[in-house]
């Protein structure tokens, strides 16, 4: 990925679109069809950066299925940084004018400012304009505790990606690199990993936009919320990039219908939204198979939740005990993260093989004879990567019971806080994979 | 009221930027503390006594890892009694000698600096990043410095970074970190190292004199950089070429350093047209001296310093006396190479040592028959024509050959050679060893490769 500021006029063309669509329907009322135009528009710009050769790659496919032979080149186009984002952020705008959520932002700069504020630019949060432009157009005073928090957020993002992301990420690769020396177990860890891996880097990325808006006065969206605890795949995903599904549930899940026509449309609509939610991470089917297991999931939990729950009544087993939650906790991690193979694999063909080389390969001795140390992280390594990750399941734990461990280290007497946040930073610095003799994987995110 | 509540504000507005302050302060200190642990101690080991010592050094050799292995300085003391330091460093090319230099030159203003000109012909700076550590990290962040790696990472922020903050890097080795990183005695050879090994030297072709690159190149730019610097500033200047089995480009880079010498009035000195050292039995690896070797380049350049440069004979200034300790420690050192070797050939390169008396008793007439070996024992002094007569014992005292058992090797049995090797100064008995051999018949140069080394 490389930087080139011509690229700028892409979202200078967003925001210019979607500022004028907010204007027009303000003077000549709700119409469709500003809508549609401000839709086409952005969405079109990003299909051509973004899915160009892949439409081009399934035509070809499919017409060579009906023995039709077409020779459609690959074009070298390079996909603009934060255009996912961007575009949705401006998309989201025109439809909340048009639905009266929020008045027409008149001052051009302050509308470009919403659409490109620069901590969430790249990798989200995706706002929504009646949150971020609101904030805009309030005084900002300088408030020292929100000051702190903005730093304290930050901190915490930069330990999630270059201490855990960054580390868990040369195992993954190098195991997803080469599944045929690297089978079974392997990929059980890696995959089990790369959960880890793509949380902390996209909450960690997160949490230094938050972060950093937070220094500035502006409160972004929370992005995540433990979402390893959930005890359903729907929980799930009402805590994992909590602005994107909000973006399609409000602009999407709900004009098509939601639940409120019937259980097959909601289950169709669902699916829909996941389907689109993959092609979203991706232009490749492996995303939309990714998306589309998800769907899966969510549609068959639903459906199947009168059946558990006569099952449970049966056999006596209550929804309240620790046990029974600790249980959906970790199977709602295991399905999730065989989704995420697909996720990573990238290409559907190399995560079916991934797959196969994981049920058919049975190696239970890398747990004895050390070989699990061959993956690129030595024991020390890995086993720090395994601490800090003990360290976010506590962390992750005391956010979904409520409790903000922020505000109990801010609560301490003033010599331990200082230390405790000077010490803090100092193991960042020594075990994070930063400086000349790291090459770290940029933000997974940013591809998007 | 007001007043009071805008005083509250004003003392809780203090306390704020206190609280701020005082964690990067923490911060500070601890980085502070826990970088020296971190850092790869090689610098501090190379640089330590030179910015340790008050008094003036006179000579300062600079150069690429042929003048780190190839001259050493308490060999210069011991023999001619010069003050000097060995600022060599490996795969380093002149562009980063010059500022190597000028960085030491902060510290001291030396009568002498000798340059070794090798690889002028590139336009390469530098190997690796980690050899420009080695040179740099010990050297404290000053004008200077950042003015050099500005120069050696143009265009390269990441590099200048860890150049300028080596935690940057050196944080990575957490994972690493072993008693050295701790706790380490430094050894006293004034920034030389020594390649303990001999192998053979590979061919060098021969090139013309007169044969010589043409244009400018980053090499020649320093080096005549170097030397109008050293003249501004009133410093004999000497370039070297040490010896390697040098290829074309670098023999023509040496006879295009030959020019720019004589260009600007300055001594040179070309060992790669010389025969200081013997590419039989002087070298450690294809190009560098083993300690044989360099102890011959030093006594060179040490005969050749005193004979045309004004250094004074420094061994009995009281300001240098701690030079003496020093050079008891490197002997020590010394000694201690020996009880560690089990190859023949590599100790017997190290007895050249003429700070040694030896007797050796040789059963195997293999030994005698071998062409390294005998320029071996040649090479530690005994007589050629007593070598000839292929005595069982030899025994080299005070400088004469004779084929006397002094030391009573005549009770050992079973071995090939035997050794013992005595103090000249103290007279005490270093070490006795026993060395068994086969010949490799299967190998050109019918090699003799130890079997067994017994004490």
């Amino acid at each position: 990925m490389s930087w080139n500021a011509k690229y700028a006029v892409l979202i200078l063309f967003s925001t210019i679109v979607t500022y004028l669509s907010g204007l027009v329907i303000e003077k000549i009322g709700r119409k469709k069809w500003i809508v549609a135009g401000s839709i086409i528009a952005n969405l079109s710009m990003l299909f051509y950066f973004k899915y160009t050769n892949f439409s081009l790659s399934i035509i070809q496919q499919t017409l060579a299925k009906f023995g039709v032979i077409l020779n459609i080149p690959e074009f070298d186009i390079i996909l603009p940084v934060g255009i996912s984002f961007f575009t949705f952020q401006a998309l989201s705008y025109t439809i909340d004018v048009y639905r009266g959520d929020i008045e027409a932002e008149h001052n051009f700069f302050r509308y470009a400012l919403f659409v490109s504020f620069f901590p969430q630019l790249v990798a989200g949060p995706i706002e929504k304009s009646k949150n971020l432009l609101k904030q805009l157009k309030e005084e900002s005073v300088f408030d020292f505790d929100r000051f702190r928090n903005g730093i304290l957020m930050m901190i915490w993002g930069f330990f999630l990606k270059i201490v855990i992301a960054d580390r868990i990420a040369v195992y993954v690769d190098c195991v997803y690199g080469d599944p045929y020396t690297y089978a079974g177990w392997y990929i059980v860890i890696a995959s089990a990993l790369f959960a880890i891996q793509i949380y902390c880097d996209f909450y960690g990325y997160s949490s230094i936009a938050k972060g950093a808006a937070c220094v500035l006065g502006i409160d972004l969206t929370e992005n995540f919320d433990a979402p390893y605890i959930s005890s359903s795949v729907s929980e799930f995903w009402r805590r994992w990039h909590i602005s994107l599904m909000v973006w399609f549930k409000d602009y999407l899940y709900i004009p098509l219908g939601g639940n409120k026509k019937g259980k097959i449309r909601k289950y169709v609509n669902e699916m829909i939204v996941f389907l689109l939610s993959g092609l979203w991470h991706g232009a490749s089917l492996a995303f939309v198979a990714w998306g589309g297991l998800n769907g899966l999931y969510q549609v068959i939990g639903e459906a199947l939740e009168p059946t558990r729950k006569k099952v449970l009544e049966v056999l006596h087993i209550h929804r309240d005990k620790g046990g029974y939650k600790l249980l959906r906790v970790i199977s709602t991690f295991v399905l999730v993260d065989f989704a995420w193979i697909f996720f990573r694999a990238g290409r559907l063909t190399d995560a079916m093989t991934i797959v196969k080389q994981m049920i058919s390969v049975r190696n239970p001795w890398i747990f004895y004879d050390g070989t699990i140390y061959d993956c690129g992280l030595d024991a020390r390594n890995f086993w720090l990567a395994i601490i800090c990750i003990g360290i976010l399941i506590v962390a992750d734990i005391c956010k979904y019971k409520g409790i903000e461990l922020r505000r109990i280290v801010l609560a301490q007497d003033y010599l331990f806080r200082w230390v405790a946040i000077a010490l803090f930073i100092l193991l960042i610095s020594i075990f994070g994979l930063w400086g000349a003799e790291y090459n770290a994987a940029n933000f997974i995110y940013f591809q998007f | 009221m007001q007043q009071t509540s805008s005083i509250s504000s004003f003392n809780k507005t203090i306390k704020r930027i206190i609280s701020v302050i005082a964690v990067i302060a923490i911060l500070a200190v601890m980085i502070r503390t826990v970088s020296p642990v971190f850092a790869r101690k090689l610098s501090e080991r190379k640089y330590t006594d030179f910015i340790e010592q008050k008094a003036d050094f006179d000579v300062l050799f600079f150069g690429s890892s042929h003048v780190i292995n190839g001259v050493y300085p308490m060999e210069l003391w011991k023999k001619f009694g010069i003050v000097s330091y060995n600022f060599g460093g490996h795969s380093l090319r002149v562009p980063t000698e010059y500022w190597v230099m000028r960085n030491a030159l902060q510290y001291t203003k030396p009568r002498l600096v000798v340059m070794d000109c090798w690889e002028i012909e590139t336009n390469e700076k530098y190997e690796k990043p980690k050899h420009v550590h080695t040179m740099f990290d010990t050297f404290p962040l000053t004008k200077l410095k950042l003015e050099a790696v500005r120069d050696l990472f143009p265009n390269d922020k990441l590099g200048q970074l860890e150049i300028i903050w080596p935690y940057s890097t050196y944080h990575a080795r957490w994972n690493d970190l072993e008693r050295e990183d701790f706790e380490y005695d430094n050894l006293p050879n004034k920034g030389a190292q020594d390649r303990i090994n001999i192998e053979k030297g590979a061919d060098m072709p021969q090139v013309a004199p007169d044969d010589m690159f043409e244009g400018e190149t980053l090499g020649t730019e320093y080096l005549c950089r170097t030397i109008e610097y050293c003249q501004e500033n009133g410093i004999d200047i000497l370039l070297t070429y040490l010896p390697l089995p040098a290829t074309e480009d670098q023999q023509r880079g040496a006879h295009r350093a030959r020019e720019i010498a004589e260009q600007y009035g300055v001594d040179y000195i070309n060992f790669l047209d010389m025969d200081v050292i013997d590419p039989e039995i002087d070298y450690c690896d294809e190009e560098h001296v083993n300690p044989a070797g360099a102890i011959k380049l030093t006594d060179y350049l040490g005969q050749y310093i005193q004979d045309n440069y004004d250094i004074e004979d420094r061994r009995d200034d009281p300001d240098y006396s701690s030079w003496n300790e020093d050079y008891r420690t490197y002997a020590e050192y010394k000694k201690g190479n020996f009880l560690e070797e089990e190859n023949l050939g590599v100790y017997l390169m190290l007895a050249e040592d003429t700070d040694y008396d030896k007797e050796l008793r040789i059963t195997n007439p293999q030994i005698y028959d071998n062409e390294m070996y005998m320029k071996l024992l040649s090479g530690m002094g005994f007589d050629e024509e007593i070598l000839a007569d292929h005595p069982e014992y030899l025994l080299l005292q005070d400088g004469h050959t004779s084929d006397e058992d002094r030391y009573g090797l005549a009770g050992v049995e079973g071995m090939d050679l035997s050794v013992v090797l005595v103090d000249k100064k103290t007279g005490e008995q270093i070490d006795r060893a026993g060395f068994t051999v086969q010949t490799k018949n299967d190998v050109p140069d019918d090699a003799i490769i130890t079997t067994g080394v017994f004490r």
